[in-house]
């Protein structure tokens, strides 16, 4: 036991020496290279990462070892500061380099020699894959909460269960306890005693008028209710439908969730027209001719679109994408993206529910979408009138009379107003 | 005989009570997910008579009535369809919107005609007078006198570009995790780019073949806007 516990601690000195060693080690590099690699790092994150990785290649080439690649350093500060120039002079080697990628480098004229040089510090004491840590972590911190939630209340419904049925048992042990006490004893009255020798009978219960009427009633009840009144309930009601898409399973957990892109970006729509709009594939191809080109469903999209990922080029052979409509709002009902959006400034998620949730297996519906629905919030909510020239007028008329400006008020529950 | 009938009205109650706490809403939204649309009350009102743009209804016997027999489609003269078909057999892939045609002026707006590969004209480019002035050094914008308000310039900006390029134009965006060669405004080789050169880029696409057009989910005064409040960031 005590052998353990000494291993334990002289592995944890061993571990806090080698660390501290390592750091000393590389700090004293750092010191030793000309230039200074914190200088380095700004100027690299601010000018570089866009186009180079340290160790992987990205647009340009990746950038550990460069100083190694090239004849000097006079040469690198030269061909950062003007690549098309050092190329156009007639440079051997600034050809060779221009030769790497397919696109030209940007030239930073503003670098100056010992700009580049912290920068050349900083390549040299980079830690390895730095840049893969900060993606891995963010996408596991967010399924959690909810689970936690769930299993608490789950423990909590347990633990009352738990104790109502002992409650039950001590109550019943209890009885027959005080029943059988009471049997015993001597001289008690004939009402008492009619009491105690009471037997249960099951069969005299169940067969009794009460409990049979009470019995059907129920049946009965619970017949016509679940039957006529949830089964009409949900005649016209699509809450929760959930359509498998044909071709794309997109995913809005990973679009509007994990990478925060606007739902506006891509349903352009919503806040200039009636429809939020389903977006055309070059919206798609904003991101996709960089992320996830290998991934099928990605492939997917070029094959409709024609396009080569090889060379780029779009074939004259497009073909659309046939989605699965989820939200069937009747023709019957007019209903207008941009006034709910642009005027009233309502969040997406107020009514499309936890979008940002949804992942492979597709949209599910989350509101009624029903009158009722349309019509309690019409009822409730006032109107988005700061700032809004249109409503000026009615805003002072209806601070004259009453408190609360709502939608119904100025006449948002008529039947004109979307029954036309 | 009284008490008899107290009982029986207890367990009415009873019964009552317990299932008026179930709310078919509740019940509603708990429910699995389904694939399914369910029954309709009056599918002829549900259902487009128009072609439109937001629906296609390929099935050719989708609505048949088939107790009173077919109903005759006046678009097509065609007996043997449903009346809920909704697809315009004329069109390309039958589909019910079409794009304009080639060289259609967009209203409210006269093209924009430097070309894709023109850079120079798009960076002596200026800003249309009537929307935005520049301060004297020549591309800072100067918010007060201009017609376009900064912050709704800078609400475009983190609806459509903060995903890659940071909500401070730092290329700390989520996306930028994925995307290479996003660039920040500030660092040197953009600091110096014009309010024509951001709107060329945003229109047509990056001069790297890396960012992509953007003109089909912003009108010409968004991108201005746009252009504008990305002058902002450069300084930053």
């Amino acid at each position: 036991m005590d052998l353990r516990r000494v291993m334990k601690s002289v592995r944890a000195i061993f571990s806090a020496l080698l660390c501290s060693v390592t750091l000393g080690l590389l700090t004293s590099h750092a010191a030793l290279a000309q230039g200074d690699a914190e200088v380095g790092k700004t100027i690299f994150e601010e000018n570089c990462k866009a186009c180079h990785g340290i160790d992987k290649a990205s647009v340009g080439p990746a950038l550990r070892g460069v100083k190694e690649r090239h004849s000097s350093v006079d040469w690198i500060v030269k061909w950062v500061n003007d690549p098309a120039g050092l190329v156009a002079s007639g440079d051997a080697e600034a050809k060779k380099t221009a030769d790497l990628t397919p696109g030209a480098m940007t030239g930073f004229p503003t670098l100056s020699k010992g700009d580049v040089e912290s920068v050349l510090a900083y390549l040299e004491v980079a830690p390895k894959a730095e840049v893969k840590k900060a993606g891995d972590t963010t996408v596991e911190v967010t399924g959690e909460p909810v689970k936690q939630d769930n299993t608490l209340l789950t423990v909590v419904l347990i633990i009352v269960l738990v104790i109502l049925v002992l409650m039950v048992a001590v109550l019943i042990v209890l009885a027959a306890a005080m029943s059988k006490q009471m049997s015993e004893k001597e001289g008690l009255s004939e009402e008492d005693q009619e009491l105690v020798n009471q037997k249960f009978s099951l069969l005299k219960v169940v067969t009794h008028p009460a409990f049979i009427g009470g019995v059907a009633l129920i049946a009965v009840w619970l017949g016509l209710h679940i039957g006529i009144h949830d089964g009409l309930y949900a005649i016209g009601v699509q809450t929760g439908y959930q359509p498998v898409q044909d071709e794309i399973h997109f995913s809005h957990k990973i679009h509007a969730g994990d990478h925060e892109i606007d739902c506006n970006y891509c349903h352009t729509g919503v806040r200039k027209t009636k429809n939020a709009n389903i977006p055309s594939l070059n919206i798609c191809m904003n991101c996709h001719t960089q992320v996830k080109t290998d991934s099928p469903e990605i492939q997917k999209i070029y094959a409709h679109l024609d396009y080569d990922p090889k060379t780029g080029k779009y074939g004259d052979n497009p073909t659309p994408i046939i989605w699965t409509r989820v939200h069937n709002l009747p023709d019957l009902a007019y209903f207008n993206h941009s006034q709910h959006v642009k005027v009233a400034g309502l969040e997406c998620e107020e009514c499309h529910g936890p979008i940002k949730e949804m992942g492979e297996e597709g949209v599910y519906q989350y509101s009624e979408l029903t009158m009722g629905w349309c019509i309690d919030c019409h009822r409730s909510k006032n109107v988005n009138s700061k700032g809004n020239g249109y409503y000026d007028e009615l805003a002072k008329r209806h601070d004259d009379f009453k408190g609360e400006f709502t939608v119904e008020e100025m006449g948002g529950t008529e039947c004109s107003k979307c029954h036309y | 005989m009284l008490r008899k009938y107290i009982k029986f009205a207890a367990l009415g109650l009873m019964s009552v009570a317990a299932v008026s706490c179930y709310d078919p809403t509740q019940k509603a939204l708990d429910d699995d997910k389904s694939g399914s649309t369910g029954l309709e009350y009056a599918p002829q009102m549900y259902h487009s008579v128009p072609y439109d743009q937001m629906t296609q209804i390929r099935d050719t016997t989708a609505g048949m009535n088939y107790f009173l027999g077919t109903i005759k489609d006046e678009r097509t003269n065609d007996n043997e369809r449903g009346e809920f078909y909704n697809s315009n057999p004329y069109n390309d892939f039958r589909m019910n919107s079409r794009l304009p045609v080639e060289g259609t002026v967009k209203r409210g707006e006269l093209p924009y005609r430097i070309e894709k590969d023109d850079w120079a004209a798009a960076d002596a480019n200026p800003a249309p007078e009537e929307l935005i002035a520049l301060q004297a050094d020549g591309f800072s914008v100067d918010w007060e006198n201009s017609a376009i308000d900064e912050g709704e310039s800078e609400a475009l900006y983190q609806r459509f570009c903060s995903h890659c390029h940071g909500a401070a134009g730092k290329a700390d965006g989520k996306v930028a995790e994925k995307f290479p060669g996003v660039p920040v405004y500030s660092s040197g080789a953009k600091k110096g780019m014009t309010l024509g050169h951001v709107f060329h880029t945003i229109t047509y696409g990056g001069p790297a073949g890396l960012m992509g057009p953007h003109a089909s989910q912003l009108s010409q005064k968004e991108r201005w806007m746009i252009s504008a409040y990305v002058q902002n960031l450069q300084k930053q």
